[in-house]
């Protein structure tokens, strides 16, 4: 078990410390917060992967999933504004 | 070189997963939300600092500087945009915060939304 898969072990440890916040979360801002953290951990996650398949490629898709994190990211604070907001 | 890229990767997954742990532990969104958009920015810093370090080339340089870049710009605006869609959906005043700058700089600091 090399320095790699652990770092991917701990990503993953922080992704289902998000997922569980998912499932319980009181409120949506609760939960757009979470999947936030499981886009930036994706993002982690594939620049681990690049470095332990030594393959630069996959660092482009990194690049990539930044950009739409942060849109999807923004889309999901619009939505809990809209979704709790009460009349 | 080894050794210091592997650290670096494994402190950057380690800030990743201290984020999680406050998603769990801390109390309301807005801590959340603060939580998530410090240590997991730089627990993703840490890890592109450590994948430049384990194959230094320029190309890999260029991207990973772009990367860098973009995240540090964009990750604390989607964090200050959810925080702001908390604060304003009236969720995310719980019992323990007592400061309401908002409120105050309306002048209805007085008036507590039932939330």
């Amino acid at each position: 078990m090399t320095g790699t898969d652990i770092a991917l072990v701990l990503v993953a440890v922080g992704v289902l410390f998000a997922l569980v916040r998912i499932w319980r979360g009181p409120s949506a801002a609760d939960r757009a917060v979470a999947a936030e953290l499981v886009f930036i951990a994706t993002v982690g996650a594939i620049v681990i992967v690049s470095d332990r398949l030594n393959q630069p490629v996959l660092l482009d898709v990194a690049l990539v999933a930044v950009l739409g994190g942060f849109v999807a990211t923004i889309s999901l604070a619009r939505l809990v504004h809209r979704d709790d907001e009460r009349p | 070189m080894d050794v210091l890229a592997t650290t670096c990767l494994l402190m950057g997954a380690a800030l990743i997963a201290l984020a999680g742990l406050g998603l769990i532990r801390l109390p309301d969104p807005l801590t959340r939300a603060s939580a998530v958009s410090k240590a997991a920015v730089l627990g993703v810093a840490m890890i592109l600092l450590g994948a430049l370090l384990d194959a230094p080339s320029p190309r890999v340089a260029a991207v990973l500087l772009a990367t860098l870049v973009l995240h540090l710009f964009t990750v604390p605006l989607g964090g200050l945009a959810l925080g702001k869609a908390a604060y304003r959906s009236g969720t995310a005043r719980p019992p323990l915060t007592q400061v309401d700058e908002p409120a105050e700089a309306r002048g209805t600091s007085t008036d507590q939304p039932d939330g």
